[in-house]
């Protein structure tokens, strides 16, 4: 009976060091995942990309020729002249983003102050869109126009919401 | 005695259960403190070894960046005691100082007087101000929008051609850039215009002038271009090798011109001769261009005086390019500068002003950064650069 019992006390430590060993490698399959991570994946932010598409929008909106792009884009009588101050627009988020960053810029319509769902192409072809959808991480900008008055080209009293998408290239 | 047995069996049991959890909860706390040791040990790496992340860089940059500090940062005699380049931040934008910038170039206070107890407001004094680490290092350029390369070729004895391209920052050209060709004849110390020309779709265009003085010895001269699509705008320099040794332009002529002593739009235009000969004619030559695609000019005759100080008020807005044109017995020296100041990474023809801060080869650079930026100076539009490194 003894024998029996000691037995019994015997499987049962075998069963905690299994469950030890268990531990054991969970512990350090943890750890090394942890280390994985750190080496493989680095903490990636993308707080300054956002700070950086605002900064964009609203300099370009300040220096006068977001407005422009924007609202002559929708007016095809001044498709020339929406030409010309996208081009600018183009031109300067492309100086101040690195070459490794993909961005598109579209503009969604304010009806009553809610965005529509259908929006306006600015900036960025049909391949952009599909590195967008296909590439990786990024973040979107939000940027809120208000009316526009031009000497040059009249009263735009329709609002929008402009939308810049930054994405890393892969 | 059975009960005995149970007993003793259940107390077996429970000492194997109590073992088994305990050293489960040991090994989990255990896990959780080599954790906690390998994040104190990353983040002493952060800061010690100096791995820098974007967002170190932003925060950096917007620190440089920010508006607050002293008005008159630069213009009095104490140390500022916090930093900033900006004249005001609204709703994401920065609108630098020109004023700060230029003052920051110099390294000196208004007028050029040295700020209390050190002879410049240099860079490693900066660097005290901001109190940043010795192992991290920065840089800072400012530039417009667009780049101008130039080749000029000589036609015949008395014509020559300038050859010029209008690119981006990632040398994509740009069409129907207004551009303008200014000679600048340094026998007379005058300037002429040339027609108002546009790039090409490949950005390029040319311009044929007439040599100013091309039978007289004397008669050196350079070239200025100036172009500009909306708000962008560039802005370029450049010579016949042949005007060497009797013309030293730019940063070689050991001519410092700087300018903005009060505010962004009350310009002081100083210069600083070399120590050579007392010079024979002492011009400071001013074209100032607003946003209209018009141009205007002041001329300044200092005579044969070392070295001028002259205020001039200017709009608050527009590009002011200055040119410090001397006389020697034997040469011209002439430096050039801008308000706005541009800060150029690259050295050599065409360069205005080094940039603050300077990656050398002797230093091991472990981790660099870089991130532009959009700024308005004086109303116009510019890219800052600010590289963030440590060693």
């Amino acid at each position: 009976m003894k024998y029996l019992m000691k037995g019994k006390q015997r499987g049962q430590l075998q069963i905690a060091e299994t469950l030890v060993a268990v531990s054991l490698m969970l512990v350090l399959a943890l750890l090394l995942i942890n280390a994985a991570d750190q080496s493989l994946n680095p903490p990636q932010s993308y707080k300054f990309l956002d700070r950086t598409g605002y900064d964009v929008l609203s300099t370009a909106d300040e220096a006068g020729y977001l407005r422009p792009s924007i609202y002559l884009k929708s007016n095809p009588s001044y498709s020339d002249e929406a030409n010309y101050f996208i081009n600018l627009l183009d031109t300067y988020i492309t100086s101040i983003l690195s070459d490794n960053y993909g961005f598109i810029l579209i503009a969604h319509d304010l009806v009553s102050g809610v965005p529509s769902d259908s929006y306006t192409t600015i900036l960025g072809s049909v391949a952009d869109i599909a590195a967008l959808q296909t590439g990786g991480e990024g973040i979107v900008v939000n940027y809120h126009l208000g009316s526009y008055t031009s000497a040059e080209f009249g009263q735009f009293q329709n609002g929008y919401l402009v939308k810049l998408y930054i994405w890393e290239k892969i | 005695m059975i009960f005995h047995n149970i007993n003793k069996r259940r107390k077996g049991q429970m000492r194997a259960i109590d073992f088994v959890v305990s050293l489960f909860l040991f090994l989990l706390m255990l896990s959780q403190l080599l954790l906690i040791i390998i994040n104190i040990q990353s983040s002493i790496n952060r800061t010690d070894i100096g791995t820098l992340s974007y967002d170190d860089l932003d925060n950096f940059s917007r620190m440089i960046l920010q508006e607050s500090g002293t008005d008159n940062w630069g213009y009095q005699k104490n140390l500022p005691t916090n930093f900033g380049l900006a004249l005001s931040h609204y709703n994401g934008y920065f609108t630098l100082d020109a004023a700060k910038i230029a003052r920051l170039i110099s390294g000196t206070t208004y007028p050029i007087s040295s700020i209390s107890g050190m002879d410049n407001f240099d860079y490693r004094t900066l660097k005290e101000v901001i109190e940043i680490s010795g192992k991290r290092e920065f840089q800072i350029s400012l530039q417009p929008s667009l780049k101008i390369s130039l080749n000029l070729e000589s036609i015949n004895q008395t014509h020559n051609k300038v050859e010029f391209i209008v690119t981006n920052s990632y040398n994509t050209p740009i069409f129907r850039a207004n551009s303008k060709v200014i000679v600048v004849n340094l026998k007379d110390s005058n300037l002429i215009y040339g027609d108002d020309l546009f790039t090409n779709s490949t950005g390029g265009s040319s311009y044929t002038y007439e040599v100013p003085h091309f039978n007289d010895p004397n008669g050196k001269h350079f070239i200025l271009v100036i172009a500009e699509k909306g708000v962008l705008w560039g802005v370029n320099w450049g010579h016949f090798s042949s005007i060497f040794p009797q013309a030293i332009v730019g940063s070689s002529s050991n001519i410092t011109i700087w300018s903005g002593g009060i505010n962004s739009s009350a310009l002081l235009v100083s210069d600083t001769l070399p120590a050579i000969d007392t010079p024979i004619n002492h011009f400071i030559s001013i074209i100032y261009k607003d946003s209209l695609y018009s141009y205007s000019s002041q001329l300044l005759n200092l005579g044969t005086s070392y070295d001028g100080n002259e205020t001039i008020l200017l709009p608050e807005t527009g590009l002011v390019i200055l040119l410090s044109i001397t006389q020697y017995s034997d040469h011209y020296r002439v430096g050039i500068g801008t308000y706005p100041a541009i800060l150029d990474k690259t050295e050599g023809q065409g360069q205005f002003y080094n940039t603050l801060g300077d990656i050398t080869d002797n230093i091991r650079v472990k981790t660099l950064l870089s991130k532009n930026y959009p700024v308005l100076v004086r109303g116009l539009l510019m890219r800052c650069q600010i590289t963030l490194w440590s060693e």
